[in-house]
Formats: structure tokens, C-alpha cells, sequence
């Protein structure tokens, strides 16, 4: 009898462990879809709820996310300063465009230190004033997000709690991208 | 066996740990290394202390492979580092120094920056001379690769009073070695910057001369706010000594000012050599016609490329492949038409084979040009002694029959003949490397200031032009087999040729003479001469004679290598006396004129100063002169009397050349570079015109 403790044991331990690969995989029909042009999505584990901490708009207002409750958000930080970032820009102005702002917004924050004085110009110059201005140019919001790599996107459900993020630059207008974002909005809210 | 184990390793632990603690105290004119994701950055010191009312720092940085940080202007995107000094003891002010940039492109932007590994030298100055410093450094920076990592990172270094040179001075003088300054710097200069139009567009036109050639030259522009300036379109002259540099213009929406009249700032970066100035814009000419189309240099290069077979030393490997044919006799079309064919392949292949290494040595940070290996005496003494034989084999003076790849291999046998023949194409390539022709240099410029792409299609090109004839007679063999029988004609022909020969031999030779001096090239000559007279002498007992000339050959090919540290050795030097400094006055007030040179085995250019002018011509010439005391200050190691005598006249590096005399009791100091001109006329202002004196 003693003999067969071990094999038993190690029987047990693999049947579990194909229980809770079959039951992961059972759970993943549910998760958002992450591949191709943003397969460095991150999906959050714990789907953190988005920190309080204001950042300004170009006129100097407050905002914070909870004012974006109810809709799916994209928070994307950059700068002037960050090549990658000035290059994935214009594919955010994009999607913006290609969803609709009952049902999603996009949030692109600078967090160049001299705040609208260079990202002003730089979003005029650029065409791309339809991304509006936030700032955080003592980088408080991009700290509280836990954000220390340009450029940063993080996604946001309606609950505003943390979908996942992506640190790098993404073409955000690609099928993939839309497919993600679309798949938050559609999502039935949680509980 | 087991119990020994745990023994060695407390052993190892133990070593290295007082390896560690040995390491200390050498590493106390650093700060430790203040390690990030994506790389580390550290404080070094040049000194161990304080010395003077100066503190010579700099910012090392070690990156991770891919990783760049940026240059004082980064380019169209990153953000230069800043160091802040709250929190400092005994520092004034503080300048951050900016070695030569690199020009990377980080998702289709340009931006200026370093990879790798570099020192920001920073100078700083004691707020008290001489006193114990304590330097704290709040260093932000941005180091960027896929992704954009901004980091603010503390670093301390304690300084105490005085001390000698630290381990990190070579690390931050060569650093500071590689900061732009005021041209011209070692033949670089920006002969002038201004905007030009270019169809309809305004371009900033940059006109740069270099005493050597270029390599890969590049400028940084920085201009007034709202404009931007684009990657240099680059065309270079001939002789690779002159560059035109079109820069396009971008302007912001929103300009301050016109362009026009605007100070600008120029950094005309060429390898390691960098000069910056600062221009006023003005309108010019444009230099379009600089900058030749592809097709055009493309046919320039075919051009050059034929006209190398007429060059002396091509034509002969030409004409005795025609001979050769002629020799054999009645041959096969079709056998005359592979041979040739093979030669045109060997020709080609080869061009092709020094693009590849033009390419590659590009890549790596290197450019050479035509001809580049010629530095070599040893390749110049073996070009010349297979010169020589073959032109010795021309004129009869041995019957040894040539190896195919020399006498341009008929194909008369089924295989061995067409390698042969396709090495007598790449012997042909060879031999043509030291020669140019018209047309070659403006190809060979243009491929050079270009891309892979351009290069790679020039030289092909190029490889084409050459093989040409030998295309043209494989195309139409009838041509060669048309030529007369072979007779008294052909031995002429021949002695023309070996002639033609010689005097490629004679002209290599002179290049070995002013690379190893008359010794080497003498003998050189002489053995090949040598082995020429045995040649002919024994031409009946072939092998013997063959046998010893190719030894005095073999001789005459390591004879440069051999007599150029002989030569260095026997040539006549001034006697350096060691430094004195409280013996100078005296000195001076006896008439005589003193030159310091402060130097050391670990200062590299003291040894290119010592190579280009001291040692040699006109300057080593006048520092025998009996009225001039030379004396030598060897800061090899740490030395405190040679360190207050740099602090004294604000220098802090080697090399140090100063030269006192009757008209200058307090020194001249000369330039850290030196150039035979400026010594010469510094000695002369010195002693009251002791040259013009003296003969």
C-alpha cells in the first residue's frame, strides 16, 4: 500500500493540473482578443480600478477618469520628446474617429515637463488638435498608473477598472486594435 | 571529495571578497555605477582629488545593445541629459561637455545621440581651490529604443584634498577628445554654411574641405527655434577632400524669424574628427552639379572602368592575355571564348568582393577608399616584386613559364585553365587598385558618400567597364584569332610592355620610400634587382635560379616590415632632457629657447603628435638645433608637480607643448594637436626668429 502513495499523489497533482488548464481554458473565450498589431497587450490580472489622481486639460481644468465613467477608455501617454510615441499618434487620431464617443473616448496625455507650451504646437503642427490636450507634466497620473515606459496605453472598460495596457507603440486603427477595443465595449458589465 | 567542496567555494567567496575590498580604494575617483533597466551610468574623476580651482568629471554611461541616449540637441525627437548639483560641496559652476554625436533613426525620425558607450565630460570648478570636494549629481535623462525610458538617477563622489591622476583620466580624455570644437581640427574644416535653392526648395548648403580625405561625413545643424534641418544629401569631389552637404529645410508653422541672417551652429563630424562653428546664414549658389545622378555615375564608373585596362599597370595583364592566345597557336572559339569569359568573371567577382568589404567596413564604422591598402608596405613590396618578375619575364630574362593566373591562362587544358583564367582577372583587379583613371575617382567618390546599394551597383559597374574587353573578345573570338602569327613582332611588344611594367614597379617603390624611408626601398630594389640578375644569369639551370629568386623575392616582400623599426631605430633624435621647470628661467635668460613636451605612454595623441611633427621634417630638424633645450615631462605615472604645472596654464590633459624664449619668458602654449606650421612659427616667435637666424 505504502508503494502506491507516491504514484497516487502524482496522479492526483496531474489530473488537477489538467482540470485547471481545461477550466483556464474554459474562462478564455471571455477574455479580449490580443494579437497581431497588439499582440504586446498586456491583459491586467486583477483589473485594477483607475487611480483618482487630476490631470489638467489645456485650459487648466481638472479632469480625472472617473468623469469618462460609462464609456470604454484609451489612456495614452507621450511626449515630444518620444519618437515612438509622435509615430502611433496619428493611428490614435484614427481611432478615435473610427468608434463612436457615446461609447469610447481616447485620452492622450503629454508629459512633457514644460506641459502646453510644446504640446500645443506640436499637436497643431501635427494635425492631430483632435486628440485634445491633457497634460501631466509632473507625471503624477502617469506615476499613480504605474506608467514609467513612453509610451504607454492603458485600457479602461466602462467600470473604469484596468483591461490591460500596452507599453510600445501599436498601429491603434488596425483590425486587431478595434477588435479589442470593440470587444470591451460589447462586453456585458461585470457581476 | 565532498567535504573539500563547501571548502573551495568559502575559499572563492573569500578571494573575491577581497578582490572587492582591494578594488575599493582604485575606484574611489568614481562614484559606483547607478544601474537601470536599460543600461548603467556613473561619475568618474580624472584626478583622485582636488588639485586645483578645476574638477574634471564626466558622466560615463554603458548602454545596453539598441538602447541611445541623446546628444545636447537631439534631432527630431529625445531629450538631452541634465545633471543637477544641489547638495554639492566646495563646486561652482559646472558645463556638461557634448562628444561627437551619431545620427539614428528611431521610427522614421532622425534624432542625434550616442549608443553604446560614452562620457559626457563635465568641468567644473572648485569654489575653493585645492579642497576637498563632495559632488552630488541628480542626472535625468531619456534613453529610448522601441520604447522611451525617461530616468532621473543620484549619484555622489567624495573628493579629497589633492591627489594624483585617477584611473579614469585616459576613459574621460578621450572623450573630451571627440568635443567638437572651433575648426579647423586636424585638416576638418566648415568652409561655409548657406541657404541655397534647389529647384523650389531652400536647402542648407554646407561646404566642408578635409586635408585627409573624408570618410562618412555628416553635419548637425542647430538653428533658430521653428526650423529643422533633414539628413544630408552628400556629394564628395575626387579626391574625396571636399564634401557639398544638402540639408532640406523644414520650418514650423509658426516662425520667429527668417532663416536669412539666423546664426546657426554647424557640426561637421567626419570618423572620429568633429568641428563646430557658428555661421550667419547668407543666400549662396547651389552646388547641385556636386551631386550626380545614379545613371550617370553608373556610366562614369563603366567608363573608368574600361579605361583601367589602359592604365601601365593593367595593360600588360590585357596584352599578354591576348599574346598568350596568339602564342598557343591555333585555339578552339570556344575555348578562347570560356577563357575570356572566366577572366570577365574573375574581374567582376572581384569588384564585387571589395564592395562587400567597402560595405562591411563601412557598417563597422570604417571607410576606406580606392587604393586604401596601400598603406600596407608589406602589399606595396609584394605588388612591386611581382611587378618586377613579370616584367622581367617579359623582356626573356628567365624561361620559368608564368603561372596561368599571371600569363592569363589560355584554357588549353579541360578545367585547370579556366580557374586560371578567372585568377588572372582578380590578379588584373589587384594590380589596378593602386591606379586610377579618369572618371574612376568621381565614381568611386560617389559610391563612397552613398548608400550600400549605390555602392554595391558602382562597383559592379565598375568590374564591368574593366572586363569589357575581355567581354568584347568573348563575344567575337574571331578578333583574336585574326591576330598575326606569332613573330618578331611579339618579343617588341613585349619589351614595350615590361617596360611599362618597371615603371609601375619604380612608382611602387617610390610610395614604399616615403613610407619606410630610403633604407627599406633601397632594399627592397635591391633584392628584387637581385633576384632579376640571378634569373637571367641562371637560365639554364632553371630551378636553382628560380628557387633562390624567389627567396630574395620573399626578402625584398619583409624587408619593409623589417627595416622600418631598423630605420626608426638609426635615425638621429634630439636628446629630450627631463623637466625642469625652475631650470628654465636661467636657460631663457642665457639666450636659449626651451621646448616642453609633457606627454605619457597612455596618451595617444602625444604619439600622433610625436609621429606627425615632432619626429619628423622640419620640426625635428630645427629641435636639433644646439640653441634649443628640449625637455621631456613623462606623466606616465601620477606626478604632482606636473599635474600643478598643467593647473597652472589651465590645462588638464596631454598632450602639453609649451616653448619658452627670450621673447617669451612665460611660454607660448601650443594647441593640444599640433601641426608642423604653428611649432615652427611658435619656436620662432619665442627665440626672436631663430630659424631665419640661424641659416
Amino acid at each position: 500500500m505504502k508503494k502506491l502513495v507516491l504514484p497516487l499523489i502524482g496522479l492526483v497533482v496531474v489530473l488537477a493540473a489538467i482540470a485547471g488548464y481545461l477550466l483556464t481554458d474554459n474562462s478564455s473565450a471571455d477574455r479580449p482578443p490580443v494579437r497581431g498589431a497588439v499582440e504586446k497587450f498586456v491583459l491586467a490580472e486583477k483589473a485594477p480600478a483607475a487611480p483618482l489622481t487630476p490631470w489638467r486639460d489645456g485650459d487648466g481644468a481638472e479632469q480625472r477618469l472617473a468623469d469618462y465613467r460609462g464609456k470604454v477608455v484609451l489612456v495614452n501617454y507621450w511626449a515630444t520628446w518620444c519618437a515612438p510615441c509622435i509615430r502611433e499618434m496619428p493611428s490614435l487620431a484614427r481611432l478615435q474617429k473610427a468608434l463612436p464617443s457615446s461609447e469610447f473616448a481616447l485620452v492622450a496625455i503629454s508629459v512633457d515637463l514644460e506641459g502646453r507650451k510644446v504640446a500645443e504646437p506640436f499637436l497643431q503642427e501635427n494635425d492631430l488638435t483632435a486628440l485634445g490636450l491633457h497634460l501631466d507634466n509632473r507625471g503624477t497620473v502617469a506615476r499613480a498608473m504605474g506608467v514609467s515606459v513612453m509610451p504607454t496605453s492603458i485600457l479602461y472598460d466602462r467600470d473604469g477598472r484596468e483591461v490591460g495596457r500596452l507599453s510600445g507603440a501599436a498601429e491603434w486603427d488596425s483590425a486587431d486594435a478595434l477588435a479589442l477595443i470593440r470587444f470591451v465595449i460589447n462586453r456585458k458589465p461585470a457581476g | 571529495m565532498i567535504s573539500l567542496l563547501p571548502r573551495l567555494c568559502r575559499s572563492w567567496l573569500v578571494a573575491l571578497l577581497l578582490a572587492a575590498a582591494l578594488a575599493l580604494p582604485a575606484a574611489a575617483a568614481s562614484s559606483p555605477w547607478a544601474i537601470y533597466d536599460q543600461g548603467r551610468v556613473r561619475l568618474v574623476s580624472a584626478t583622485e582629488g582636488v588639485t586645483g580651482d578645476r574638477i574634471r568629471l564626466g558622466l560615463h554611461y554603458q548602454m545596453a545593445p539598441g538602447w541611445e541616449i541623446y546628444w545636447r540637441s537631439p534631432g527630431e525627437a529625445g531629450l538631452p541629459t541634465t545633471v543637477e548639483w544641489q547638495g554639492s560641496e566646495n563646486v561652482g559652476e559646472a558645463a556638461l561637455r557634448w562628444p561627437r554625436p551619431h545620427r539614428f533613426e528611431i521610427f522614421g525620425l532622425d534624432t542625434f545621440g550616442y549608443t553604446n558607450e560614452v562620457v559626457l565630460p563635465i568641468d567644473m570648478r572648485a569654489a575653493r581651490a585645492g579642497e576637498a570636494a563632495t559632488i552630488r549629481a541628480q542626472v535625468n535623462f531619456l534613453t529610448c529604443a522601441e520604447i522611451c525610458v525617461p530616468h532621473t538617477v543620484n549619484l555622489a563622489l567624495s573628493l579629497p584634498a589633492g591627489g594624483a591622476i585617477g584611473p579614469d583620466a585616459g576613459l574621460i580624455n578621450k572623450y573630451a577628445s571627440l568635443v567638437p570644437v572651433a575648426g579647423p581640427v586636424q585638416g576638418l574644416a566648415v568652409e561655409r554654411a548657406e541657404i541655397v535653392t534647389d529647384g523650389a526648395q531652400r536647402v542648407l548648403q554646407v561646404i566642408a574641405t578635409t586635408s585627409e580625405t573624408f570618410r562618412a561625413p555628416d553635419v548637425f545643424v542647430e538653428g533658430p527655434n521653428g526650423y529643422a534641418f533633414g539628413r544630408p544629401e552628400l556629394a564628395l569631389s575626387d579626391s574625396a577632400r571636399r564634401a557639398v552637404l544638402h540639408l532640406p529645410v523644414a520650418s514650423s508653422r509658426i516662425v520667429a524669424r527668417d532663416l536669412l541672417g539666423a546664426p546657426v551652429t554647424v557640426t561637421l563630424v567626419d570618423g572620429d574628427r568633429a568641428v563646430e562653428q557658428t555661421i550667419t546664414l547668407r543666400l549662396g549658389d547651389s552646388e547641385r552639379t556636386a551631386f550626380l545622378s545614379l545613371w550617370l555615375a553608373l556610366g562614369l564608373a563603366l567608363l573608368g572602368g574600361l579605361l583601367l585596362n589602359v592604365m601601365p599597370c593593367v595593360l600588360p595583364v590585357l596584352s599578354i592575355k591576348l599574346l598568350s592566345v596568339v602564342d598557343a597557336g591555333r585555339l578552339d572559339r570556344g575555348i578562347v571564348r570560356r577563357s575570356f569569359l572566366a577572366t570577365a568573371a574573375g574581374v567582376v567577382a572581384t569588384f564585387i568582393a571589395l564592395a562587400v568589404a567597402l560595405i562591411a567596413l563601412r557598417a563597422g564604422g570604417q571607410a576606406l577608399g580606392w587604393g586604401l591598402q596601400f598603406q600596407s608596405p608589406t602589399f606595396i613590396a609584394v605588388m612591386a616584386a611581382v611587378v618586377v618578375l613579370f616584367a622581367a619575364n617579359l623582356w626573356g630574362l628567365f624561361d620559368v613559364s608564368l603561372p596561368s593566373w599571371v600569363g592569363g591562362g589560355t584554357g588549353t587544358g579541360p578545367t585547370g585553365g579556366m580557374t586560371g583564367a578567372f585568377l588572372n582577372g582578380v590578379f588584373a583587379t589587384i594590380l589596378a587598385t593602386p591606379c586610377s583613371a579618369p572618371f574612376l575617382g568621381t565614381a568611386i567618390a560617389y559610391a563612397l558618400s552613398r548608400g550600400a546599394g549605390e555602392t554595391g551597383a558602382i562597383f559592379v559597374a565598375l568590374g564591368i567597364g574593366m572586363a569589357a574587353p575581355y567581354l568584347l573578345v568573348a563575344a567575337l573570338p574571331g578578333l583574336v584569332l585574326r591576330l598575326p602569327r606569332p613573330g618578331a613582332w611579339m618579343a617588341l611588344v613585349k619589351r614595350a610592355l615590361g617596360l611599362l611594367l618597371l615603371g609601375t614597379g619604380l612608382w611602387l617603390l617610390s610610395i614604399l620610400l616615403t613610407q619606410v624611408g630610403w633604407q627599406g626601398a633601397a632594399l627592397v630594389a635591391g633584392l628584387l634587382a637581385l633576384s632579376v640578375a640571378l634569373l637571367s644569369v641562371g637560365r639554364r639551370r632553371t630551378r636553382f635560379a628560380a628557387a633562390g629568386a624567389i627567396a630574395l623575392s620573399a626578402a625584398a616582400v619583409l624587408a619593409p616590415s623589417l627595416t622600418a623599426p631598423m630605420a626608426a631605430r638609426f635615425a638621429p633624435e634630439a636628446r629630450w632632457e627631463t623637466f625642469d621647470e625652475m631650470a628654465i628661467p636661467r636657460l631663457v635668460a642665457e639666450g636659449r629657447t626651451v621646448f616642453v613636451d609633457v606627454t605619457a605612454d597612455w596618451c595617444v595623441t602625444c604619439k600622433v603628435n610625436k609621429a606627425l611633427v615632432l619626429d619628423r621634417g622640419a620640426v625635428a630638424d630645427l629641435l636639433m638645433d644646439p640653441r634649443i633645450v628640449r625637455m621631456r615631462a613623462d606623466w606616465t605615472n601620477p606626478d604632482a608637480a606636473i599635474a600643478d604645472y598643467l593647473a597652472r596654464h589651465n590645462r588638464f590633459g596631454i598632450p602639453f607643448n609649451v616653448v619658452y624664449g627670450p621673447q617669451a619668458p612665460n611660454g607660448l602654449a601650443l594647441p593640444e594637436l599640433l601641426r608642423e606650421d604653428t611649432v615652427l612659427a611658435t619656436i620662432d616667435r619665442a627665440s626672436g626668429g631663430l630659424r631665419v637666424a640661424g641659416r
